[in-house]
């Protein structure tokens, strides 16, 4: 029975999971390349944690519009009642966020992985590899700013 | 415009006399020793240069010595100070006293180094004890002396390992009754069993066969006497007492804690010298003379003039302003308030040195933005506070002292967004705003409440960014005298946008005019390097294209919008799980670790997010406009330390 406030959770779970899986896999990416700068020189360990932190954002973009969705549906004091038109888009709304955060994530964790090699040879070009990295996250950014305004103006 | 404006020092002395200018120099800070690649043929014959000292790679020996006993030592230092605590202060006596030492510290350096191979060769030797001991396991409860496992007149005797059930079908495949064959299972592991196998010589053949098709794998223990139990024993004996020498080892590590304190100050002393040598290999010299080259700020000039006065007057001293297409060092000169930003601009690349100093506009952006993207009260307070807190405690100087500035000034800028939009520690401000009666906390408006309205401050935010960037492009081409420039390239596309923008206004007509005039502008100015009239007009046509480049930069700031979103949500989930376990006493005090707990994620994860983000916009939307890069920091001879800090 596909009622209108399971598809809005598919689609806040959605949000949450395929976003949060990018950020694992991309802080991950980064991780394991930053420990290997770690392990030739313990000092950089916080210019590398910073670049190991850019691709974990998605996730936290991916739950803030799951955790809306629920706000909407109004979770905590018992859910309200949507038709199955309304829950779809909750679902479609939830979508932008998903599969960019999904994607973004771990091509930022590449480009943030490449910065932590830029970063081990010469660490005073700290503040480009960064750059680098914020750039592709740019379009989880608006990914996220979709999602947010489709899923808050949808009526209920 | 704020890059200092530099001298170029030449100065001729004597060499005898060299060590010690260098030594006053070096203690002025103020100027920057430069490789001399320019001369005039002439006087490169009368100069040349200084061959690598010896003196040079011997300290940087020593200095490795030095650190390597430090890394050493640290490594069984209990007691560590703090990675925040100051450098501690010492005299310049106290300083030459140990430089005059310091034989007898590198003498520990050679015991820190003769401890770490003591431990090496004990470890080792744990190592290969482990290795017997874990060989011998599975022969323990063999009573046999190793050396005693050999054959006899009639018999043959091995042991070995096999899988186990392989072993069962080779037995039956044996005669029961003949008993020639005696086999005793030692012990089992996952799959094998360890065996000892005794069998009639008169079988031999015919065994062997067997062993060998049912995968037998035979083990000899050579050199090893005693049973395995007992040499199992002796060796973890041996371990114990292999304990008890790396412990004794150790112990000796503790006497020389107590030098840690000079060799720190040892580490900085040679580096002080090392600087200095190693400045001292790039200056000429006839063998009587040098000739140094290097570059001052304009304000320290008289300064060093008479410093080195004070040194010795037989000195050939003078000052020069750079040549017309002369690159200098790029030193930057900014008020209080202004300084702490050029982190941002330092992170990205130092100005060039005839270009123009981008803080003083680039700060004012920086600082709202930071507000706005962090914007809650609660958080900003904290940031600002903590910061504070930070810099009056340990006075960092350099890149961390402007950092904890630029700390406090964002947090005093993201208090005063949090204020305007109502955000207090998520919304815990407005929660409690409602409680009261109040309809909100917002001095201004939610953005939670008026997505849209939002959305368009920022745009608007960044409209004014974009503006300014290509505003001090046209300033600085019309510096240049090239007006028609910045009237062509910039003055017609701000008026074609401002145009397009009052189209939706109730003014349209005006910005109907505004934007075709300026359109027509654009494509007759934009292909005027072009040879041909037909490519002009075509290249100024295709350059209408461009303002979709000028469409996506405005974009580009909804992220303002976006990332105080995720503060803004993050804050209210983790207050509305605070408050979903807040139901008894004890559950109050679940709620308060939530709440601090997740309060300090929030605000970390963000500070970070904010920053990046805000320089990006710097980097990409802003400097892009007008920015060129790529100088050469000033970096002055000058006396750096890690440890200490001369007083």
């Amino acid at each position: 029975m596909l009622t209108g406030q399971l598809l809005a959770l598919i689609g806040a779970g959605l949000a949450v999971f395929l976003a949060g899986i990018g950020s694992a896999i991309g802080v991950g990416i980064v991780g394991q390349a930053g420990a290997g700068v770690v392990s030739e020189d313990s000092d950089k360990f916080s210019q590398v944690l910073v670049l190991q932190a850019l691709p974990g954002t998605q996730g936290i973009y991916g739950f803030l519009i799951g955790f809306i969705i629920l706000l909407r549906l109004n979770i905590f004091g018992g859910m309200v009642n949507i038709t199955p038109a309304t829950g779809w888009l909750f679902l479609v709304g939830s979508l932008p966020v998903a599969i960019v955060g999904l994607i973004s994530a771990i091509m930022q964790a590449r480009t943030a992985a490449s910065g932590v090699a830029l970063v081990a040879k010469k660490p005073e070009e700290l503040g480009k590899a960064i750059t680098f990295a914020v750039i592709v996250e740019t379009y989880a950014v608006l990914a996220l700013l979709a999602s947010f305004l489709i899923i808050w103006f949808i009526p209920a | 415009m704020a890059i200092v404006k530099m001298k170029k020092m030449t100065l001729i002395g004597l060499e005898e006399e060299k060590a010690e200018v260098l030594k006053a120099l070096q203690e002025m800070g103020s100027v920057e020793i430069q490789n001399i690649g320019d001369l005039p043929e002439d006087e490169l014959e009368l100069f040349r240069k200084t061959e690598s000292s010896n003196a040079s790679v011997e300290l940087e020996q020593k200095l490795l010595q030095v650190k390597y006993t430090l890394d050493f030592l640290g490594r069984y230092n209990k007691n560590k100070k703090g990675m925040l605590s100051g450098k501690k202060a010492v005299t310049l006596s106290r300083l030459t006293q140990v430089m005059e030492n310091q034989d007898s510290l590198l003498d520990v350096a050679n015991q820190c180094r003769k401890i770490e191979e003591e431990l090496v060769a004990s470890r080792s030797r744990q190592l290969r004890l482990q290795n017997i001991i874990a060989q011998m396991e599975p022969w323990r409860e063999m009573d046999i002396p190793l050396e005693d496992i050999a054959d006899t007149e009639k018999t043959r005797v091995l042991i070995g390992t096999m899988i186990r059930e392989k072993m069962n079908s080779l037995l039956e495949s044996f005669d029961e009754d003949e008993q020639e064959i005696f086999v005793d299972m030692i012990s089992v592991d996952k799959e094998q069993g360890y065996y000892l196998v005794i069998f009639h010589k008169k079988i031999e053949n015919t065994v062997f066969q067997k062993l060998k098709d049912y995968g037998f794998n035979r083990v000899t223990f050579t050199g090893y006497k005693g049973t395995p139990k007992m040499i199992i024993d002796q060796c973890e004996k041996d371990m114990k007492l292999l304990d008890e020498e790396e412990n004794r080892i150790v112990e000796k590590t503790q006497k020389l804690l107590a030098y840690i304190d000079e060799l720190e100050i040892l580490h900085d002393g040679l580096s002080i010298e090392l600087e200095k040598y190693r400045t001292m290999d790039r200056i000429y010299h006839t063998g009587k003379a040098y000739l140094l080259q290097g570059w001052v700020r304009e304000s320290d000039q008289k300064q060093v003039e008479e410093r080195l006065m004070r040194v010795t007057d037989a000195l050939q001293l003078s000052f020069e302003d750079p040549g017309e297409d002369e690159v200098f060092p790029v030193a930057l000169e900014n008020n209080k308030f202004i300084r702490p930003f050029e982190v941002v601009t330092g992170l990205y690349s130092t100005p060039h040195s005839r270009g123009i100093d981008p803080n003083p506009y680039m700060a004012p952006f920086f600082f709202m933005f930071f507000g706005v993207m962090m914007g809650d009260a609660g958080y900003g307070l904290i940031m600002a506070i903590a910061a504070a807190f930070f810099i009056w405690k340990f006075k960092p100087k350099g890149m961390m002292g402007k950092m904890g500035l630029l700390i406090v000034f964002v947090g005093i800028s993201t208090f005063i967004w949090g204020v305007l939009s109502g955000s207090w520690f998520g919304d815990l401000g407005e929660k409690v705003a409602k409680s009261i009666g109040l309809k909100t906390a917002a001095l201004w408006f939610n953005p939670m409440e008026e997505p849209v309205l939002m959305l368009g401050f920022c745009f608007g935010l960044g409209l004014i960014h974009v503006f300014a960037g290509m505003g001090i492009k046209a300033y600085m081409s019309i510096k240049e005298g090239k007006v028609l420039d910045a009237i062509f390239d910039q003055g017609l596309w701000i008026i074609l946008v401002v145009g397009l923008i009052l189209l939706a206004t109730p003014v349209a007509q005006v910005g109907q005019i505004l934007a075709i005039i300026s359109a027509v502008g654009l494509v007759l100015t934009q292909g005027r390097h072009k040879k041909n009239i037909i490519s002009k007009l075509l290249s100024g046509l295709l350059s209408l294209y461009n303002i979709t480049g000028i469409l996506s930069d405005v974009l580009s700031y909804s992220r303002l919008f976006a990332l105080g979103l995720a503060t803004g949500v993050i804050g209210m989930v983790i207050n509305l799980l605070a408050s979903m376990v807040a139901t008894s006493w004890f559950g109050w005090i679940f709620a308060l670790a939530i709440m601090i707990g997740g309060h300090t994620f929030n605000l970390l994860i963000n500070v970070l997010g904010a920053f990046v983000h805000d320089a990006r916009l710097q980097y990409i939307e802003f400097f892009g406009k007008f920015f060129e890069g790529g100088g050469h920091a000033f970096s002055p001879l000058t006396i750096k330390t890690k440890f200490i800090e001369l007083v």
